[in-house]
Parts: C-alpha cells; structure tokens; sequence
C-alpha cells in the first residue's frame, strides 16, 4: 500500500461512517422521515410502492457532523422475493452501511421486528423508529418501546412522522448507534449450513449473508462470486443441496418460520392490546365499502364522474379556455407579438417567433396554456387518490378485470398515472413483480393509454364532433387495450404473477402534501414537456421554411391518404407526434381542417401511434434496447394498420356524425 | 413361493411411482434392493393377477391398483401429517412414513385425511390420490381444516399450515405476516379475497389462499 494509502482508507471509513440508510415494509413512512431529516421531498402517498426509486440526501443534525441519507424502496424481507424489493438489499449489501434506520408500522409491528432481526443478523447498527403510533393507540395497540429497546438492543423510538412528533428522538438515537443483540436459533441442520457458509470465505461474512446464500435466491450468487469468486459459489451450492435434500419443504420457508417465531415471542413480551378499543370511524366504513362488490362500484363511478368534471370539464374545459382564449390570445401574444414586430423587421425571425410554427405562439401557447391546466388537475386528483388510500381498493375493483389482459389489480397504479403521462408510469412499472407483467404494461400504456393532456385534446376535439365520437372512441381505445393485452398475455413469455396487495387504512390527505406533491409532479412535466414542444416547433418551422415538410407529406401520402383517408398535410401531425402525442392531437384538432369520420380516425391513429420521446427514453432505460424496439416497431405497424381498418369500417358502415 | 406383504407393497408402490412420470418395464422393478426384487418375485406378482406385462411394460391389474392407490395415499399423507401438522424432522419423518403406510385402515386414512383438509399434494408436490371422505367432502361436510378461501365474509379462522408448493408465493405470504398459528379473518370474498391479518389488510386472488390451510373458529 502506498504512503497515501492510509489517508485513503481513514476517509474512506469516515465516509462510510456517516451514511444512513432508511429501511422498512411498504407504506410505514419512509419518505415522510427522510423528507423530515434532509428537508428534500420525495413523493409521499398512502399507497405500498410509493417509492421505486433511491433518494439520496446529505444533512446535518443539530449543526455537527453531515450524513448521508439513503431512503430505499419498501420491503417486507432483506431477503428479496421481487425486483423492488432487490433493490433494498443491494443497497444494503453494496453501500457497506454503516447505519440503518429501521422505519415500522406500530400497529403492523410483527411484520416490522421480522425485519429488525434482519438487521441484527446483518450486524448494523440501527435505530427502530416504530411510526404511525397514534394511529396503533386508536385501535387499542400499546407497545412497551422501552422493553423493546431491552430486547433487541437498540433504541426504539415511537413517532408520527407526519405531525413531526418524535423525529427529534432518531436524530439523538442517530448520534448513539448500537449493535442489535437479538438472535434466532435456526435448529441443528440449518446453523450447520450456516457455520459451514461462513467458514467457507476467508473474511467475516454476517450471519444475514450466509442465510442468504444458504436460501441461494435472486442473484445472490452473482455478488458473492463477483466478490469471492466463482468456486466459493460452487461450494456454496453443495452446501446448499446437501442440507435442502434432508427437507422436502423449502429452506427459506424453514427459516422464515423460525424467525417468525422468535418475532411472535417477542411481540407477547411488549404489545398489549385492548379488545375493547375497536374503532369504528365513517374512514374505515367508507374503506369497506369502497371495494365492495356491489357498493364498490357506485363509488368508483363517483370517483370517474367527479375527476371527469375536476380534469375533463374545468381544466381542459373551462381553464384551457381561458389560457387559450382570455391569457394568451387576448394578452400575452398580442403582446408578444407587438415586442417582435417592435424589435425586429426580419419575416424569418418574426415567423421563428410568432409564426405560425413560432415558438411563443404555438409552443408556449401549446404547452401552458392548453396542455398545463389538464395535467395539473389530473397530477392533483391523482394525489388525492393516492393519499386517501383509494387506489388499493381501486386496484381491487379492477383485478378481474386486468386479469383478461395478463396483468393483475396491482398494474392499476401505472395505469392509471399513464392516463397523467406515460413516461411517469413506465417508471412505476417497477412495482409490478413479473417481467412479463412488466412488459405488458410498457406496451400497453406506450399503445394506448392516453395522457391527460392528449386525452384532454381528444376530448375537446371528439365533443365539437357529437357525444358520439367521444363514446366510439373511448370505445375502440378501450377494444384495443384489451385485445393487444389479452393478446400480449399468451405471446410474451413468462409467468403471471399472484394478487397480494396491502390496503392500507383511508385516511384524510394532507392538503400540505397534495401540494407539494402536485407542484412537484408539475414541476417535473414543465421540464420534460416545454424543451420537447420547442424542439418539435422548431423541427417543424425548419421542415416548412425549407419545404421539406411537403416532401414528407408526399412521402407519407400512400398511408396518410389512401389508408386512413386523411388530407396529407396532415402527415406534419404524425411527425410531431415523435415528439409529444398531445402535441400531435392539438395538431389534428387545432388545425387539422377534417370532416368529423376524419376527425376521429385521426385521433385513434395518433393515440395509438408511437409513444413521445421521453417515454421511448424511459422504455429503453427500464426494459432494454431490444424490448423497447420491438415494442415500438409493433406500434408504429399497429397503428397505421388499425387506423386504415377503422377507416374502412366506418365508412362501409356509413357512420355519420 | 410366497411373497411377503412387504415385497408385495413394494413393487406395487414403485409402478405407482413410476407410472407417475413415465412408463415401468421390467428393469426398473429389478433395481429395487429392499427388498431385493428378482424375476421370479416379478413372474409370482404376474400370476397373482396383481400385475400384467404387455409389451416390455408393466401394469397394475384392477386389484393391483387398488393396494398401491392406498399405499401411496396412506405416505403421503403421513408426510403432511408430519411436516405441516407435527413439524416432525425430514428423516424421521420419512421412516415413519414407510412404516405406517402398511398399516393404516382406510378409515384411519380418511380422518387423517379429513383432519388435513383433503390437501390434494405431498410436501414433495406429488399428487395424492383422493378417498372416499374426499368425495364426500366435496358435497359438503365441513372438514376441520379447509383451504383459506373456502370461508365466507366475516369468518375468522387460524391458520394451521401453508402449503409449500409454490415457492416464491411462498415467501411473500409469509413476509406479509401469512403463518401458521396467525388469525384471520374474512371482509369480503369478491372481487378478491380481502383478509386482515394483524392489523393488515390484504387483498389476495382466491386461488393463490388455495395454498392456505385454516381451521375455522366456530365460537365467534
């Protein structure tokens, strides 16, 4: 080792000292506590798989030394059983953590403990902030938190992080970290397979990690021999096998037994309940009937009606009108326009900027004034859908549904959030845990499941027409959904996975965190969303200036004019399609020119027609280059064909509107 | 020569087995050690019209069928019986296994099977042949211990064993706190199952709590 070597290693071990690694089942708080400790906000909602992604955030406690804070997705287990769940161990695995704040549910304590022995095995330091006390206490559940503390050895802190009761507490366990003591005696063959494990690698490997590898479960195998080499694995694998084959039942379950056990043990030593206390409030009786199967479905029609009223009718209603019409026709492009013609007397630049392709007047105008207000109400429904806990019993309303086309009541999250924007929901595929699932979901929401600010367009455009479009419509997107998903189902390889989903208690949403959760979500839309819609004015000011836009009308002439029996110039539309599909549906409506059939053959062809940019960027990223691909060519064909199909059959059927 | 009961089960049990995958000829009998199968034991059970050979292949005989079909019934179940119920170790529970088996009477079978829940596999995932209690079963007497998603909304039960043939579903109902001894009870059964265990709250597909065990409580 160099002379420097040791400087090196010494803030090497400083650095790891200080990071702080929040973890916990699903839905517990973790976000709310980091939120709390780092002052950074991270989606919050009442739903189990908020987060799918890592946050992470330095901070200082009480002005001394900085941390860094980690929070990780949920988890019911270190030992993983899906994608998201991976990502918790690995981080725990890869980040050598040195400080674990473990984040339970009071009142689902039980499920917390069998976590804490986790950590114990693992050997961290950690401190157990057990959340949502008031919430335990109104159902009767006490928790003895000093005699938990005895037990396992660590401090036990009750909080209810979103009144920021207690948070002071885990900044002072944080400064006083301590090595959990509990152990779990596993049974005679089980430890051997353990001590052989461990014997096996020349360093200390924790008892967390030689169950791991004992289990041999979801990609274990590949970190220790990246770390170890391949033929510890192997030996690692005979162990394994040798001990398997003196038990039909599957040594994790063996495991899991026992360590429930020793968390059932624990649990008659430090919670008492009190029978009595069962309360009954108009929240729980609404949660009850809210996924019931006769009452369940007036509600959920409420639910469509009221967000149809709240996103349909007054923001993509009465608000666009008034962006469009009021703010920027009346004020904000007159003036614009008076600066430009005040400034300079060049046409090109003059068109550049007040065109008809011109960055304020249509871009700008596009993105805030017509699309902004639909994706804003849509974002602030969503939250309040989200943290009222109405989405579980949604998911549960529609799983037999979900079930025709491969996927299950869980996939109800991202579908619902691609009706907010696609790209958002790709991300969120992650809680799906089958990649089969996963994939179908990608395609789905890249196919034909609109955004809001498109469906918003479509809407306006379809009600010019008659009610009618606006039903036929909905109508073939919907056949769509469930043909090419029941379709997907038989021909993508793999399994479907089971519907276990946890739903949590409906509570009252915070206004402050359906605020801060909406601008955020806006905020986010902003960045992606206006750069795109300049990108795409520009592309199409240049095509047209150098005339090249008529040779792509004339080269997309066969489809556009002969199959889908539209006027060329509206191929201009498809091509900024690429870049936004609202911005391609305000195209076809705002200056498309069309007869209502055309009107709404032109709509279907560009809902279905390939995704944006941005969510071709995510499906890369999340599935692969090769998925991604295949899934876009699909489309691209799709699209055109269904689109040619439509065209036929409403004009051999004569459909007049 | 006579056969002993012993032998007589043994090779019975194996073509069981072995129909089970494949097809039995005379080689695979003649690699049985205990007891020590030979020719002549094969030729005896042929002329006992316990078995036939036709063309290279061995089948059971209606009689033949019969023995093994409570044969294999009997260790089976004996096998849930130990691990699920008893939680017995693996190998003595394997010994015991073929030793019972023998000697178990058809009614003693059918309470055992009864108390299990007519489960339909082994814990090693074999299939196990049903009795007569589990056509009655079907028809509706209420077993003791029946699959989770045989109770109606607002039943409370405790849960007796999980089955252990889907591994990784397994797992993840163990991890949201689905163990024996944990009570449960039913909110609704349609569109799925919703169930609250603890203080938790889940929403399951019915056919994944096949895999659940319960032994209802009456009392409430």
């Amino acid at each position: 080792m160099s002379p420097s070597g040791h400087d090196t290693k010494k803030q090497l071990d400083y650095m790891e000292r200080d990071k702080i690694i929040l973890v916990g089942n699903p839905n517990v708080g973790k976000s709310v506590i980091f939120g709390l400790l780092t002052g950074k906000y991270v989606t919050v909602s009442n739903y189990p798989g908020t987060t799918v992604e890592v946050s992470r955030a330095f901070s200082r406690f009480g002005g001394k030394k900085k941390y860094l804070v980690i929070d990780t997705p949920g988890t019911n287990s270190l030992i993983p059983q899906s994608e998201d769940e991976r990502v918790t161990r690995d981080i725990l695995l890869d980040e050598n953590a040195q400080m674990v704040v473990q984040v339970a549910d009071s009142k689902n304590l039980r499920r917390g403990l069998s976590i804490s022995i986790q950590l114990s095995e693992m050997e961290i330091p950690f401190v157990l902030d057990i959340n949502m006390i008031d919430e335990a206490m109104s159902r009767g559940i006490n928790v003895d938190t000093k005699k938990l503390g005895q037990i396992l050895g660590t401090e036990v802190i009750p909080t209810v992080a979103t009144r920021r009761e207690g948070i002071s507490g885990i900044i002072k366990g944080i400064s006083n970290p301590a090595k959990p003591k509990i152990t779990v005696d596993y049974g005679d063959k089980l430890e051997s397979g353990i001590k052989q494990i461990q014997g096996l690698f020349p360093e200390k490997i924790s008892r967390l990690i030689a169950i791991m590898l004992l289990e041999g479960e979801h990609g274990i195998d590949e970190w220790s021999s990246i770390r170890y080499g391949k033929e510890a694995i192997e030996r690692v694998s005979a162990i394994r096998s040798s001990i398997q084959s003196m038990s039909p039942t599957p040594l994790s379950y063996l495991i899991n037994k026992r360590r429930m056990a020793k968390v059932d043990e624990i649990m008659k030593e430090v919670q008492t309940k009190d029978e009595r206390a069962r309360d009954h409030n108009i929240a729980q009786t609404f949660g009850r009937l809210s996924m019931h199967p006769v009452w369940g479905i007036p509600i959920l029609l409420a639910v469509l009606y009221i967000t149809y009223k709240i996103v349909g009718e007054f923001g993509a209603g009465t608000c666009v009108d008034f962006m469009e019409n009021i703010v920027f026709g009346e004020y904000i492009n007159p003036f614009l326009t008076r600066v430009v013609h005040s400034v300079t007397d060049n046409t090109l630049i003059r068109d550049f900027l007040i065109g008809e392709y011109g960055i304020f007047t249509m871009a700008f105008t596009y993105a805030i004034a017509i699309v902004l207000p639909i994706v804003g109400f849509f974002f602030l429904i969503f939250g309040l859908m989200e943290d009222s806990g109405y989405m579980p019993r949604l998911a549960i309303m529609v799983n037999r549904i979900f079930r025709i086309i491969g996927l299950n009541g869980t996939a109800v999250l991202p579908m619902v959030l691609g009706l907010g924007c696609a790209t958002m929901a790709t991300l969120t595929a992650r809680i799906l845990p089958s990649k089969k699932e996963r994939i179908i979901i990608t395609l789905l929401l890249a196919l034909a499941v609109p955004c809001s600010a498109q469906l918003g367009v479509i809407f306006g455009g379809t009600s010019t027409i008659s009610p009618w479009a606006t039903i036929i419509w909905a109508t073939v997107i919907i056949f769509v959904i469930l043909v090419v998903g029941f379709f997907s189902s038989i021909v993508i390889p793999g399994k479907k996975s089971d519907f276990i989903l946890e739903t949590p208690p409906i509570r009252i949403p915070k206004v402050s965190n359906i605020i801060i959760k909406t601008f955020a979500r806006i905020e986010w839309y902003l960045k992606e969303a206006v750069p795109l819609f300049m990108l795409g004015t520009i592309i199409l000011f240049t095509l047209d200036k150098l005339g090249a836009l008529t040779l792509i009308q004339d080269l997309a002439a066969p489809v556009v004019v002969n199959l889908l029996g539209l006027p060329k110039d509206i191929a201009g539309a498809f091509v900024m399609g690429f870049l936004r599909r609202d911005y391609a549906a305000v195209l076809v409506v705002k200056g498309g020119n069309l007869d209502p059939i055309q009107m709404l053959v032109a709509l279907v062809t560009i809902t279905l027609f390939v995704p944006c940019i941005a969510n071709m960027l995510i499906m890369i990223k999340e599935r692969g280059i090769r998925t991604a691909s295949l899934i876009v060519s699909f489309i691209f064909v799709f699209a055109f064909l269904f689109g040619g199909l439509f065209n036929l059959l409403l004009r051999a059927l004569k459909v007049s509107l | 020569m006579l056969l002993t009961k012993e032998e007589i089960d043994e090779v019975l049990e194996s073509i069981w087995c072995g129909k089970e995958i494949g097809s039995v000829k005379r080689s695979d009998l003649l690699k049985i050690e205990t007891p020590k199968v030979t020719e002549r034991v094969i030729d005896r059970l042929i002329d006992d019209d316990f078995m036939f050979e036709v063309r290279d292949e061995i089948n059971l005989t209606q009689k033949g069928e019969e023995i093994a079909r409570k044969l294999i019934r009997a260790h089976r179940l004996a096998e849930r019986l130990f691990t699920d119920v008893m939680e017995i170790g693996d190998e003595p529970m394997e010994e015991t296994a073929c030793s019972l088996e023998h000697c178990l009477s058809h009614e003693a079978l059918d309470a055992i099977c009864t108390l299990l829940g007519h489960p339909r596999e082994c814990p090693h995932g074999r299939h196990i042949p049903p009795g007569a209690c589990c056509k009655r079963a079907e028809q509706n007497i209420q077993p003791v211990i029946m699959p989770l998603n045989r109770l109606k909304s607002g039943e409370t039960a405790r849960i007796v064993y999980v089955s252990t043939k889907h591994h990784s579903r397994l797992d993840r109902l163990t991890d949201l706190g689905i163990t024996p001894g944990e009570v449960v009870k039913v909110h609704q059964t349609y569109p799925a199952f919703v169930l609250k265990v603890g203080e938790t709250d889940l929403a399951i597909d019915p056919e994944v709590l096949d895999d659940v065990y319960v032994r209802k409580n009456n009392g409430k």
